[in-house]
């Protein structure tokens, strides 16, 4: 047995040494996406800012300088009417405003309220939140230090703020975007590779007719099966192996947990991923529509698995289709076991759904061939 | 007498509401070389991946008393892959079939057809013929008793066609049993034992010597575009049969001089060419068509439905010609 499905092997490796193409697919992919992400900068800082200061006061210099000590905001010059506001960031030069009106220090100065406003391009949704919360955060903690000093406390004998908030961001405290991203990249990755390359290999042999040779041969079907899946656990592998050295070697991702969890986990998504790739070559015709079919595949997998977008914000359609999805489940463990360095104790009910598919998914691929061999 | 290598009997297969094979029996005993001879979409190729187990007939049994191994298919098209060497296909098929020590017999096996030196040149880049030459090598690698080849010429050049066919004859004398399809009567020549099919049944089976002396006499060829006009005349000559197709009509005689009555139809109004020449297979399976054609209408009539089917067809049998 071993000696037919180490020939398949053989074959396998043989076409994909000489299919360039895919070969430059399975190396460059990889390593395109991963240059990419990894120094894809999530944090919105350094936001372009215009002030309209019509109140030319030490205050109001003094409000801008603490927003710009954020570094959130990175002040461009000042202009002198609301028109040019709309003008700059129409064009997109400037992201966000800060208008102060001309009664603002003297407001502040008669103990009544002065009024700012920030105006913020909200075009960006992500850029947006980030500058709101930020310039709120700002103007709380002027307004908290001046009614301090309206009430003629000194330095020393400033009052405690009741709450002592403290903020600790846990297993990422720089908040790296690398660190997020890269775990979810290997799982796309992976899955890719899985789903389009079984459902293309074997869809290839039937529409050259080289299938009907090999079946007439002793080869069993699990024979044939494995030979043409273990080579493509072994692309999977690879890749998987690249992208965590390149992870930890080229950004710096620190990777916390267990790698043999990681890689035995990875087995469980490997083997329900292509599950997906054999059940589309059951279907397909050509190529060309195992790759069509490839591609819708991906979709949810990348918008609905956690990858990038937040599941838990989204309707609970999305939510329960999430759950369904193999690649969120692997990007939870990879997340777990990269980021949090946890073991089987977090890991396992992921596991556990991981396997529920493969059951799922085997059950109508083998059917599917079933039907196709009949 | 041995048992069959392979028996077939009443094998149907259906897919959807079409028919390709209508209830085929089919003996290959060890030394036959057997040509399954019939038009494209008689059912040919459906026939052979039922018998290799590609095809899981309708209905219908298979007996093989050869195991798997000692049974060799090479399928219409091209089947190995196309990306692989030469050396690296026979390797892949030595690997399958888990045999060591392979290469001595590979070598010889290429030497044989005349493909050693074209060891590394990948399959797809070879002429129709050498493709041919190398899947026939691929599937005599484990040295089988028996060789199913479906189509094995079509597409390949008329005298690559010969040096296979030869190639073949010395495979069939190292004693394997060979059953080829093809869809060219001239090639029917090549067996020992024909099968003529059509439309999912047998029409006739019979050796080349068996249907020539079923039908004796000479047949005349004539080339009309006054068809029906044409063969009304010749009717009227009494021929031993009248058939034929399109705009070619075959008539068979026994005249003890064919002169005169060659000379009679060349005068025929209409008549634009006619060639004289002993009764062919091509003959013998038009023939056989029109016999069967004549025996559905009867059914039909006497049935009184037009679509009934054709009758059972005859069984493969040894003897002599047998026209359904």
């Amino acid at each position: 047995m071993w000696n037919r499905i180490r020939a398949l092997v053989w074959k396998e490796f043989l076409q994909l040494r000489r299919d360039k193409l895919t070969l430059v697919m399975i190396l460059f992919i990889p390593l395109f996406q991963i240059t990419i992400y990894g120094f894809l900068n999530n944090d919105v800082k350094h936001l372009h800012t215009i002030v309209l200061d019509e109140s030319r006061s030490q205050e109001s210099r003094d409000f801008v300088q603490a927003m710009s000590a954020t570094q959130y905001f990175d002040v461009q010059g000042e202009v002198s009417s609301e028109a040019q506001i709309r003008d700059l960031i129409d064009k997109g030069k400037a992201e966000v405003a800060i208008w102060f009106p001309p009664d603002y220090a003297r407001e502040l100065r008669g103990g009544g309220t002065a009024q700012a406003l920030v105006i913020v391009d909200a075009s960006n949704a992500t850029v947006a939140g980030t500058a709101m919360s930020v310039a709120f955060g700002v103007g709380q903690t002027r307004s908290t230090q001046i009614m301090f000093d309206r009430m003629g406390y000194g330095q020393a004998t400033k009052p405690k703020t009741p709450i002592d908030l403290r903020i600790r961001p846990w297993y990422n405290p720089n908040l790296r975007t690398p660190n997020f991203i890269i775990p979810g990249l290997v799982a796309i990755i992976v899955s890719m590779t899985c789903v389009m390359f079984a459902a293309a290999s074997i869809v290839k042999e039937k529409e050259r007719g080289t299938l009907d040779q090999v079946m007439v041969t002793p080869v069993r079907p699990l024979e044939l099966f494995l030979g043409k899946v273990i080579p493509i656990i072994g692309m999977a592998y690879a890749q998987m192996t690249v992208l965590l050295v390149l992870a930890r070697v080229a950004f710096n991702v620190p990777i916390a947990g267990s790698i043999l969890l990681l890689y035995a986990s990875a087995f469980l998504f490997i083997v329900a991923m292509l599950g997906v790739g054999v059940r589309i070559s059951t279907v397909a015709q050509s190529q060309a529509q195992a790759s069509q079919m490839s591609f819708m595949m991906f979709l949810p997998m990348v918008f609905l698995s956690d990858y990038i977008f937040p599941i838990h914000g989204m309707p609970w359609p999305f939510q329960v289709i999430s759950e369904l999805i193999p690649v969120t489940h692997f990007i939870r463990i990879m997340r777990a076991i990269v980021m949090r360095g946890v073991g089987l104790e977090v890991i396992w009910i992921h596991a556990a759904k991981l396997l529920l598919f493969i059951a799922f998914i085997w059950t109508i691929a083998v059917k599917g061939m079933k039907r196709a061999a009949a | 007498m041995s048992a069959p290598l392979l028996e077939a009997r009443g094998l149907v297969c259906r897919f959807g509401p079409k028919e390709a094979v209508k209830g085929l029996d089919l003996t290959l005993n060890a030394g036959d070389l057997v040509g399954l001879i019939g038009p494209d979409g008689a059912g040919k190729s459906t026939t052979f991946r039922m018998l290799v187990g590609l095809q899981r007939p309708t209905s219908g049994t298979i007996v093989r008393t050869l195991p798997d191994e000692q049974v060799a298919y090479v399928p219409q098209v091209f089947a190995l892959a196309p990306d692989l060497t030469v050396m690296e296909n026979m390797k892949l098929q030595a690997g399958l079939y888990g045999m060591k020590g392979a290469e001595a017999r590979i070598h010889e096996l290429l030497s044989r057809v005349d493909l050693d030196r074209f060891k590394d040149r990948m399959s797809g880049a070879l002429s129709g013929g050498m493709k041919q030459k190398l899947a026939l090598c691929v599937a005599l690698l484990p040295s089988p008793r028996l060789l199913l080849l479906d189509e094995p010429t079509t597409g390949v050049d008329p005298v690559s066609r010969r040096e296979f066919w030869a190639l073949l004859h010395q495979i069939h004398d190292d004693g394997v049993a060979i059953l080829f399809s093809s869809p060219y009567m001239d090639e029917a020549e090549y067996a020992f034992r024909i099968l003529f099919m059509y439309d999912g049944h047998l029409l006739a089976t019979g050796t080349p010597e068996s249907f020539r002396e079923a039908m004796p006499g000479v047949v005349l060829r004539v080339l009309t575009r006054k068809r029906r006009k044409v063969m009304a005349n010749i009717e009227a000559l009494n021929p031993l049969d009248l058939f034929g197709e399109g705009e070619q009509i075959r008539a068979r005689f026994t005249p003890q001089d064919p002169a005169p009555l060659l000379d009679r139809i060349r005068a025929l109004e209409g008549v634009e060419h006619v060639e004289l020449s002993e009764a062919t297979l091509e003959d013998t399976f038009l023939h056989a068509l029109k016999e069967q054609d004549h025996a559905t209408e009867a059914t039909s009539q006497i049935s009184g439905d037009v679509k009934s089917p054709a009758p059972a067809p005859p069984s493969d049998s040894h003897g002599g010609p047998r026209h359904g």
